[in-house]
């Protein structure tokens, strides 16, 4: 008998233990539809591209919402001003100009007289809103260029940081303790059997080579040091802003390698160059701590989409696989319904709650001044 | 000398609820104390005793992963003290003390942390239901008190350090336990004791202040025997404890802190010297036997405590 009450105490008990909320979503803007699923079919979604004026400066910005992706590049070309226009069902060519060129993805012609070329892309990526609004306050949003209330372009620094060190906080985890890839391994797209269809990817180009670096293994790690030829690059990708950069990692004709310093600046990654032990902001796209506080990477142009869409723009490229050196759960999201929910885990210093603080928007950033494109701008 | 043994019996149940609120998933390491003793009327308990806990061991779900790239250390010193005011009711407290260590191997770089301190105390109100020669039955409520450190910094860039590297919680917890035992079960000295144990936190500060942090809640159930045998004039025990503990993930706001969290069962084996009626001297070891636990964490590879009981008899 009373072992039976002790059962139906520790029932009760365990049944209380695992109650839990749900959160409380409100009046507050809600995610849109997850762009971007389109295998089979790859032919069959529609690119739309805008021109547009920014901080006096004039760009082109090409997406799809179906293929999942957003790029941008500036409208000038060879000191003109070239008008742009979307090309169907040619992937990856994407938009053409009034001189017959055709441009692909990553802003190279491939057909035309200036085949062989480049656009200069944008500084711009991929990211959660709220990692925007809150490193730029005032964010313009397309189309309606409405800004965002708050104003705090003025940051001032202390006890050796270039940013307020009371916003500087511990991840949890410490220095290395998410280890950055130091020697990535690929393999062939097809020959890749752990991604989905859906699973975003870190593409980058450098000349007609092009590597594509999967979430899946980025949510583990943040930043893999790797090379092509004679350029040193790492990725660095957060996981909790949702933004993925590519940085050289030759500074001052130095070649060093980046690490996860374990610390979050508004929530976002801070590497560490193992050169120096200097601290970097992703977001903020400097050193702001160390030897080279101040020093600003030289940025690469990033693409990201979706598994589907890269395979299928080049079946020929390398994917990073799973051969980290780490034995990880890859394919496993570390980080619970973060993707979807209200949360950022850690606080940030403006909130700008015109869109869902996890919606992706494509951030193009000029003067130190960001304006945000949404998927639904390209559907 | 069956006091004695109750004493020890007691203490053993006592003792897997000193173990680690969230010894896995990081957090202070004791705040989850329950210390269910019954002792003579107008008497003193006190121990001393010492808790290694080391981990290295990392875990996605059920699946251990192989990985050395990080060892966690956890050294706790708890002092307890119980004073039964009569028959029925009697008060228990506890002090502690925390180091904990971290280290990141990378490459062929170490990253060493650490932070020590005084932990948190826990001041229960016991009540005994039921006690005679067969069986007994105590019950137990009380706070934990976060008297403890929990702004310890990184010597280097001066960051608050991690919720689990910290000595304290910074939250008051509300502890909830029973224990039963029924002597002279297979022989005159083989007693079946039974633990329950719940702790419910509450949100500690972090951050400046604009953030909460919440250890999440905990459930302790153990199982186990002890027997004991007469040594000439000492008093030997053995015992073995089967534990179950589950934790809901820790909290940021409303959002689960991710790698917290789970379910472990341990074996606790161990033995207990009783070289007079006021001294017992114990050891156990936890033995893990199964984790599943949310999302990918370091846990506890092996942990041993050692302790040191002295008894003040009111006569």
């Amino acid at each position: 008998m009373k072992t039976h009450i002790y059962f139906i105490i520790a029932f009760a008990i365990a049944l209380f233990s695992c109650s839990s909320g749900d959160d409380n979503m409100g009046d507050l803007p809600t995610l849109p539809d997850n762009p971007g699923t389109p295998a089979p079919g790859i032919g069959t979604g529609k690119i739309l591209v805008v021109e547009d004026e920014f901080e006096n400066q004039h760009f082109v910005i090409a997406g799809s919402k179906t293929f999942n992706f957003i790029v941008s590049f500036s409208r000038e070309f060879d000191g003109q001003l070239r008008n742009f226009s979307a090309v169907q069902d040619e992937l990856p060519v994407i938009m053409q100009d009034e001189d017959g060129n055709k441009w692909d993805i990553f802003g190279y012609a491939t057909e035309g007289p200036d085949k062989g070329k480049r656009l200069v892309p944008t500084q711009s990526l991929m990211g959660y809103w709220f990692s925007f609004g809150t490193f730029y306050p005032g964010i313009e949003l397309y189309p309606s260029n409405s800004k965002g209330i708050h104003d705090g372009k003025v940051i001032v620094g202390d006890n050796g940081w270039l940013v307020p060190s009371n916003e500087v906080r511990s991840g949890g985890v410490g220095r290395d303790g998410i280890p950055a890839v130091g020697n990535p391994q690929f393999e062939s797209v097809s020959s890749v059997d752990f991604l989905e269809n859906n699973d975003l990817v870190v593409a980058f180009r450098s000349g007609n080579k092009v590597k594509a670096y999967p979430h899946d293994v980025l949510d583990w790690h943040e930043i893999v040091n790797d090379s092509f030829d004679n350029l040193y690059f790492s990725i660095v990708y957060c996981p909790l802003t949702g933004t993925a950069t590519i940085w050289d990692r030759t500074i001052d004709g130095k070649t060093t390698t980046f690490g996860v310093s374990g610390l979050l600046y508004n929530t976002n990654i801070v590497p560490y160059d193992r050169e120096t032990s200097s601290n970097w902001s992703q977001l903020f796209d400097r050193s702001i701590n160390g030897t080279n506080s101040g020093k600003r990477p030289k940025n690469y142009m990033p693409l990201e989409t979706t598994w589907a869409t890269f395979k299928a723009l080049y079946p020929n490229a390398e994917v990073m696989n799973t051969n980290t050196g780490f034995n990880r759960s890859y394919g496993f999201y570390p980080y619970g319904d973060y993707k979807t929910s209200q949360s950022l885990i850690f606080p940030v210093k403006y909130d700008d709650d015109r869109l869902h603080p996890k919606e992706r928007v494509h951030a193009l950033i000029v003067n130190g001044e960001a304006k945000a494109y949404k998927f639904e701008n390209f559907d | 000398m069956r006091k004695t043994i109750l004493l020890i019996i007691l203490f053993l149940g006592i003792s897997h609820f000193l173990k680690a609120q969230t010894c896995c998933s990081g957090g202070s390491p004791i705040t989850s104390n329950l210390g269910i003793q019954e002792i003579d009327p107008k008497s003193w308990y006190v121990q001393l005793s010492y808790d290694y806990n080391f981990l290295d061991a990392l875990y996605s779900g059920t699946q251990k992963l192989n990985d050395q790239s990080r060892e966690r250390t956890t050294q706790t010193v708890m002092l307890q003290a119980i004073y039964a005011l009569n028959n029925k009711i009697s008060f228990n407290a506890l002090l502690t003390h925390v180091k904990q260590e971290r280290t990141i191997f990378s490459g062929e770089n170490e990253n060493y942390t650490s932070a020590s301190g005084v932990g948190d105390a826990v001041f229960m109100m016991q009540y005994s239901v039921l006690s005679n020669l067969k069986r007994n039955l105590v019950v137990a409520a009380g706070p934990k008190i976060p008297i403890g450190k929990f702004d310890a910094t990184d010597p280097e860039l001066g960051f608050a350090l991690a919720p689990d590297l910290q000595p304290g919680s910074g939250s008051w917890d509300g502890i909830v336990g029973l224990s039963h035992s029924e002597f002279h079960v297979l022989n005159p000295n083989f007693t079946i004791t039974g633990t329950l144990g719940y702790r419910i936190s509450s949100e500690g500060e972090r951050f400046e202040g604009d953030t909460g942090y919440r250890f999440g809640n905990e459930f302790i159930a153990s199982l186990g025997f002890n027997e004991s045998f007469i040594l000439g004039k000492n008093s030997l025990s053995l015992f073995a404890y089967l534990q179950y503990r589950h934790t809901r993930p820790d909290k940021i706001d409303d959002f689960d802190v991710p790698g917290t969290g789970g379910q472990w069962v341990n074996l606790s084996p161990g033995f207990s010297i009783s070289p007079s009626n006021y001294v017992d001297l114990n050891f156990s070891a936890e033995i893990p036997l199964y984790r599943n636990l949310k999302g990918t964490q370091l846990t506890t590879s092996y942990r041993f405590n050692v302790g040191l009981a002295i008894k003040l008899f009111n006569n």
